[in-house]
C-alpha cells in the first residue's frame, strides 16, 4: 500500500518539492512498517502463525509484557501510517504534493486503514483488557487533534491546511477509540460500543467531507492555478456552484448542525460523558478533560474553515488568477455533489447509519447497542442514561420552519435589498482587495495565544530609493516553526547522518573491496551456522 | 406524544423569546444606568430601536454575495431552534427530545459561524477584525463551556435540559453544593463572553479598535440590522435562561395550568433581572480587558469547572 501510494505522491515528479515529499513519505511509512513487523513478530511468536487466526489465538496466551510491547509497536507503526502526532510529519508534505484526487483518496481512505488495524490489533488480537492502553490512545488522540488543528489554522496553503486537518480528525477518531478501550477495559462493553460507534461514525464522515474538500481544493487549483489562500477571494461569484458544495464541506467539518460532523462529534462528546457512570475516579477526571480538548479543537476547526471559506470565497478577488476563475466543470461538480449530498444525509439521518456501524462494533466489543440508541421516527439518538437524546432531522425541520418565516415576510413585501453602495471605510474609498483582511491576520489572535508552540519568526525589510525617508518597497515574511520537525526530527536525522559519515570510509567505491565484504559476510554466516545454528 | 397543548407550549415559548428579549436588554441598560447614577433610556428603548430599523431602507455593500443576505436569517433560525430546547417557563419541554445542552451549544455556534462569515463578505477590514476576534473568543469559550456542561451533567447525570431542571428543582435546596456554585460561577463567566459584555466586549462601543460583535455587523442596516440586533438579544435571553433554569430552576412550572405558568413567568423574569443586575454590576465595576488578557479570564472559568468536577468526585466518593 505504501509503495504504490508513493508513486501517487510523486506523480508530479518533475518538481523538486514533490520528490522531497515523496522521500519523507516513504521514509516515515517504512519506519511505520518496521514497527508493525516487530509487533506482528511478537504476535506470531505466541502461536507460530502469521495469519490473523494465529494472532487471535496467540493474544490471550501471551505474557503481559509482550502484550504491552505488541500494543506499543502496533500503535507506533500504524500511528505513523495514520499520521498521529508526533509521527505525522509526512502528511503535510505528501498531501499537497500529490494531485488533489489522490489527496482525497489518501485522506479519505488510506489513513483510515490504519484505524482499522488499530481496532483489529487492540481489540481482536490483544483483547483490549489493559486500562492504560486506552489512556495512551486517548492522549495520542487529544495531542493529534489539538496540534493538527492549530497548525491547520495558520497554514495559508489550502492543501497543507486540509492535510493538517486530517491529523486533527484522526485525533478525534482516536478520542472515541480511546474512550471505547477504556470502557472495555473497565468492563462496560455497552459504553465501549457507543464510543466505538462514535469513532467509526466520525471516520466515515471524515472520509466523505474531507474527500469533498480536497476535490474542492483541486478544482480551485485547476481554475486559479494557486493553492495559496491569500491569493484567492471572491470565488463565490466566479464559481457559485462549487462555492455551495465547498460550503457544505466546511459546515460539515466544523461540526455544525445539521451537517454530518455534528452528529459524530455529538456522539463523541456523549461517549466521553458516559464516563460518569464509570466507577473509576481517574476515568471520571481524564475523560471530561479530553472533552475540553475536543471542544477547543472543534472551535478552532470552525475558526480554521471559516477562514478558509471567508478568505477564499468571499469579498473581492486578491489576484489576477482568482479574478478570472471559472466554475468547475460538470464531472468535478458531480463528484463533489455526491459527497455533499452524502454529508447532508449523514447529518440528518444518523439513525439509518448507526445500525450499520453497530454490526461492526458488535463484532469486537461483543455488544450490540445500535437498536437501543437509535430509533426510527423522528430519527432520535438516545443515550442509555439520563434521557439524553438528539434528533438531527427534527433540528433540521425546526430550522427550516424558522428560516421560512422571515423569508415569507420578505417575499410578501416583495422589495429588493435596499440601495447598493461601497463598503464603509471611514469615509475613504477603500473598496480594493489590498484593503481586505488577510488570512494571516485573521488567524493572528490564535498565533499570539499559542506563540510558545508556533514560535513565529518574522522579517521586515524595506528597500530605500534615494533617501532613507522614501521607502521604495517592503518585504514582509512570517514563518511558523514546526515544533516536532525542529526539535525532534532534524536533530535525530542530523545525528544519524553524522554517525553514518563516520563509517563512510568502508565505502571505497572499488568493486574488489565490495566483493571482499560479501565474502567476509558469507564466511561469518557459515561459521555462525556451524557453531551455534543447531 | 405530541398533542395540541404541547404545540401551544412551543408557540408560546417562541413568542416569549422574541417578545422578552428586547425587554431584558432594556432592563440591563437601565440597571447599568442606575449603578452609574444616570437616568438612562426607557426599558422599552430596544423595542423602539427595532421598530425604527424595520421601517428603514437598507444600504448594502457592492461586494457582498448571498451569504451576507442569508446569514442574519440563518442565525435567527438557529437561535430560535436552540430556544425550543431550553426550558423557560415550563420544565418539560415537548421538543426537548430533539437536542440536549451540547446541541444548544452547537446551534449557537452555527449562528456565530454565519455572522462571522458575513463579516468577511463585504471586504472591509473592520469586518475581518470582528470575525477573527469573535472566533478567537469562541475558541476560548468552548472548552470552558464544555467542561462546565460536564460539571453540571456530573451532578444530575444528564445533559437533557428538561431533565436537569426537573432534577435540580426536585432536589430543592440540597442541590446547592460547592460544585453547583463552582459550576455556576464558571458558566456566569462564559455568559459574559457569550453575550459580548465587558470585560470581553463592549456592546456600547463603536470604536474600531475595540469592538467585536459591532465590527462584525458594521455593514448591516435597515431590516437586516433589525434581525441581527434581535438575534443578539434573543441569544442573550437564552444564555440567561440557561443560567437561571439549570442552576435555580425553582418556581418553574412542571405541568400545564394557567396559574402555574403565570407564576413561572413572573419568577423567570425576576431571575433574569437579578442575573442582569449582576451582569450590569460587573460591567460597571470593570473596564474592558485587552483581547490577549482574555485567555486568563476564560481559563479561570475552565479551572472552576474542573474544580467542580474534582470536588464532586471527592464529596460524593466513588
Amino acid at each position: 500500500m505504501s509503495v504504490i501510494s508513493y508513486f501517487l505522491v510523486v506523480y508530479e515528479h518533475e518538481k523538486p518539492e514533490t520528490r522531497k515529499a515523496g522521500f519523507i513519505y516513504i521514509v516515515m511509512t517504512h519506519i511505520g512498517t518496521g514497527f508493525i513487523l516487530l509487533s506482528f513478530l511478537i504476535l506470531a511468536g505466541g502461536s507460530g502463525g502469521f495469519g490473523f487466526e494465529g494472532f487471535r489465538a496467540s493474544g490471550p496466551t501471551m505474557l503481559p509484557l509482550f502484550k504491552d510491547l505488541a500494543f506499543l509497536f502496533a500503535l507506533i507503526g500504524f500511528g505513523a501510517k495514520a499520521g498521529i502526532v508526533p509521527l505525522h510529519i509526512w502528511l503535510p508534505y505528501a498531501h499537497p504534493a500529490a494531485p488533489s484526487n489522490v489527496s482525497a483518496l489518501m485522506s479519505g481512505v488510506m489513513i483510515k486503514t490504519a484505524i482499522y488495524m488499530f481496532i483489529r490489533v487492540f481489540f481482536d488480537f490483544l483483547g483490549a483488557g489493559v486500562l492504560w492502553w486506552g489512556f495512551l490512545v486517548l492522549a495520542a488522540g487529544a495531542l493529534s487533534a489539538i496540534l493538527g488543528i492549530l497548525y491547520a489554522l495558520v497554514e495559508p496553503d489550502i492543501k497543507r491546511m486540509l492535510a493538517f486537518s486530517s491529523i486533527e480528525n484522526i485525533g478525534i477518531i482516536l478520542l472515541g477509540l480511546g474512550a471505547s478501550m477504556i470502557f472495555y477495559a473497565n468492563g462496560s462493553p455497552a459504553l465501549s460500543a457507543i464510543a466505538a460507534i462514535a469513532a467509526l461514525y466520525h471516520l466515515f464522515n471524515h472520509s466523505v467531507f474531507k474527500g469533498l474538500l480536497f476535490m474542492g481544493a483541486g478544482s480551485i487549483i485547476f481554475s486559479t492555478h494557486t493553492q495559496n489562500l491569500e491569493k484567492l477571494g471572491g470565488l463565490i461569484k466566479k464559481m457559485p456552484l462549487m462555492a455551495i458544495l465547498f460550503l457544505i464541506g466546511v459546515l460539515s467539518i466544523s461540526a455544525l448542525p445539521p451537517f454530518s460532523g455534528f452528529v459524530s462529534e455529538w456522539l463523541t462528546f456523549q461517549s466521553l460523558l458516559l464516563s460518569f457512570s464509570s466507577g473509576d475516579s481517574l476515568v471520571r477526571i481524564v475523560l471530561p478533560a479530553s472533552a475540553a480538548v475536543l471542544a477547543l479543537t472543534g472551535a478552532l476547526a470552525a475558526f480554521c474553515f471559516l477562514k478558509a471559506f471567508g478568505i477564499g470565497f468571499l469579498a473581492l478577488s486578491r489576484s489576477e488568477h482568482a479574478e478570472h476563475a471559472k466554475d468547475a466543470n460538470r464531472p468535478m461538480l458531480l463528484g463533489m455533489g455526491i459527497f455533499a449530498v452524502l454529508s447532508i444525509l449523514l447529518g440528518i439521518l444518523p439513525v439509518y447509519v448507526i445500525p450499520f456501524l453497530d454490526r461492526i462494533t458488535g463484532t469486537f466489543t461483543g455488544t450490540s447497542i445500535g437498536q437501543s440508541i437509535s430509533s426510527g421516527f423522528p430519527g432520535t439518538i438516545t443515550m442509555p442514561a439520563g434521557q439524553i437524546s438528539m434528533s438531527a432531522p427534527s433540528l433540521f425541520v425546526f430550522m427550516l420552519v424558522f428560516l421560512s418565516i422571515p423569508l415569507m415576510v420578505q417575499l410578501m413585501k416583495g422589495k429588493k435589498h435596499g440601495a447598493v453602495y461601497e463598503t464603509w471605510g471611514c469615509g475613504q474609498p477603500v473598496s480594493t482587495a489590498r484593503n481586505e483582511y488577510t488570512g494571516t491576520a485573521f488567524s493572528k489572535p490564535v498565533q499570539i495565544w499559542f506563540k510558545n508552540l508556533y514560535r513565529p519568526a518574522r522579517e521586515l525589510r524595506a528597500a530605500y530609493s534615494v533617501s532613507p525617508l522614501i521607502k521604495q518597497s517592503f518585504k514582509f515574511e512570517s514563518r511558523i516553526g514546526q515544533v516536532f520537525e525542529n526539535y525532534l526530527y532534524i536533530p535525530v536525522t542530523g545525528y544519524i547522518l553524522s554517525k553514518s559519515r563516520m563509517i563512510k570510509f568502508i565505502q571505497t567505491g572499488s568493486i574488489h573491496a565490495y566483493l571482499a565484504y560479501i565474502f567476509g559476510t558469507l564466511v561469518i554466516l557459515f561459521m555462525f551456522v556451524i557453531m551455534g545454528g543447531k | 406524544m405530541f398533542t395540541l397543548s404541547s404545540l401551544g407550549i412551543v408557540i408560546f415559548q417562541v413568542i416569549i423569546i422574541v417578545a422578552l428579549a428586547p425587554l431584558l436588554s432594556g432592563m440591563i441598560k437601565k440597571i447599568k444606568a442606575f449603578f452609574q447614577i444616570r437616568k438612562g433610556p426607557s426599558i422599552f428603548q430596544p423595542y423602539y430601536d427595532i421598530a425604527k430599523l424595520m421601517r428603514k431602507d437598507s444600504v448594502v455593500s457592492e461586494n457582498v454575495s448571498w451569504i451576507f443576505h442569508a446569514a442574519p436569517l440563518i442565525s435567527f433560525a438557529a437561535i430560535l431552534t436552540a430556544g425550543l430546547l431550553i426550558p423557560i417557563y415550563i420544565s418539560d419541554m415537548p421538543l426537548g427530545f430533539a437536542g440536549d445542552l451540547i446541541a444548544v451549544v452547537y446551534l449557537l455556534a452555527l449562528a456565530r459561524f454565519f455572522t462571522a462569515l458575513a463579516s468577511l463578505d463585504a471586504g472591509s477590514s473592520f469586518g475581518g477584525m470582528g470575525g477573527s476576534r469573535e472566533m478567537f473568543v469562541a475558541s476560548m469559550v468552548e472548552p470552558a463551556l464544555m467542561l462546565s456542561i460536564f460539571a453540571i451533567a456530573l451532578n444530575v447525570g444528564s445533559t437533557n435540559l428538561s431533565f436537569i431542571s426537573q432534577a435540580v428543582s426536585s432536589m430543592g435546596l440540597a442541590a446547592v453544593s460547592p460544585y453547583h456554585i463552582l459550576a455556576f460561577v464558571a458558566l456566569f463567566i462564559i455568559a459574559i463572553a457569550e453575550t459580548g459584555r465587558i470585560p470581553v466586549d463592549n456592546p456600547a462601543t463603536h470604536l474600531e479598535l475595540t469592538m467585536i460583535h459591532e465590527a462584525m455587523i458594521l455593514e448591516y442596516s435597515g431590516k437586516q440590522l433589525a434581525i441581527v440586533e434581535l438575534t443578539a438579544m434573543m441569544k442573550q435571553l437564552l444564555v440567561f435562561s440557561l443560567l437561571a433554569n439549570i442552576f435555580f430552576p425553582w418556581g418553574i412550572a412542571s405541568e400545564i395550568n394557567a396559574a402555574g405558568i403565570a407564576l413561572a413567568l413572573v419568577v423567570f423574569i425576576i431571575k433574569i433581572v437579578i442575573l442582569g443586575a449582576g451582569m450590569a454590576l460587573v460591567e460597571t465595576s470593570t473596564a474592558k480587558w485587552r483581547l490577549f488578557r482574555l485567555p486568563d479570564l476564560l481559563s479561570v472559568s475552565l479551572m472552576l469547572s474542573f474544580l467542580a468536577i474534582v470536588s464532586f468526585i471527592i464529596v460524593r466518593g466513588v
